[in-house]
């Protein structure tokens, strides 16, 4: 799963900073999901995947009054 | 700066009043669905989305990854547009926190319903600019704030 995101990013470099931090990690609020699997249920970002595997890229969906 | 309008449907706003009103004293939250021209939006449908915060509701709320991906499905399905999130803001005024703007994401409108006491009291939206401040949206729906 991670070359996928990892040629995704290549292919759109506008993506990276929203997607990775500094130190190259997925960032925490961005969620990744391999059909509606949470990738943190299965093997991360080691998780295989297909051609045809539908993944999900999700960032948090957040706020609040003060 | 391009003026942003939100038209609200009857329905889609009487069902975000009362999610927020039922909600309180805790944040309620959903997304709402439509189309947009090239000088509106067109709110047709809300959605309730369960507030996912593991913490204070009162004045945070959370959408999980998968209700956002469930929204995505629904909109593609019925040909519509997932155009924001609605929130409520219980005893507190119906503006944007610093925590709302630090959370939101371009291109969404972002409607928050102000509920004192259990009542809703004001409805106001907002969308991120270039420079990621809010800019509030106008409102094209009668009767919307009561002050």
């Amino acid at each position: 799963m991670r070359e996928v995101i990892d040629q995704l990013v290549n292919e759109h470099q506008g993506l990276k900073p929203h997607l990775f931090d500094n130190d190259g990690n997925i960032r925490s609020f961005v969620k990744i999901y391999v059909e509606d699997d949470d990738i943190n249920a299965l093997d991360k970002e080691q998780t295989s995947v297909s051609e045809n595997t539908i993944i999900s890229i999700i960032p948090a969906i957040a706020g609040g009054s003060f | 700066m391009k003026e942003f309008k939100l038209d609200i449907a009857t329905s889609a706003l009487a069902l975000m009043i009362e999610d927020a009103e039922k909600a309180h004293p805790d944040e309620c939250c959903g997304f709402f669905f439509g189309e947009e021209n090239a000088e509106t939006r067109l709110v047709q449908v809300a959605m309730p989305i369960t507030n996912s915060k593991d913490g204070d509701k009162r004045r945070r709320f959370q959408i999980s990854p998968l209700d956002y991906m469930k929204a995505e499905r629904y909109a593609d399905d019925n040909n519509l547009s997932l155009l924001g999130v609605y929130h409520s803001h219980p005893e507190h005024p119906a503006q944007p926190s610093e925590h709302d703007r630090s959370q939101a994401m371009p291109w969404f409108s972002y409607i928050i319903i102000s509920v004192f006491a259990g009542i809703h009291r004001d409805i106001h939206s907002f969308r991120l600019n270039e420079d990621r401040q809010f800019e509030q949206e106008t409102i094209l729906s009668k009767h919307i704030n009561k002050n």
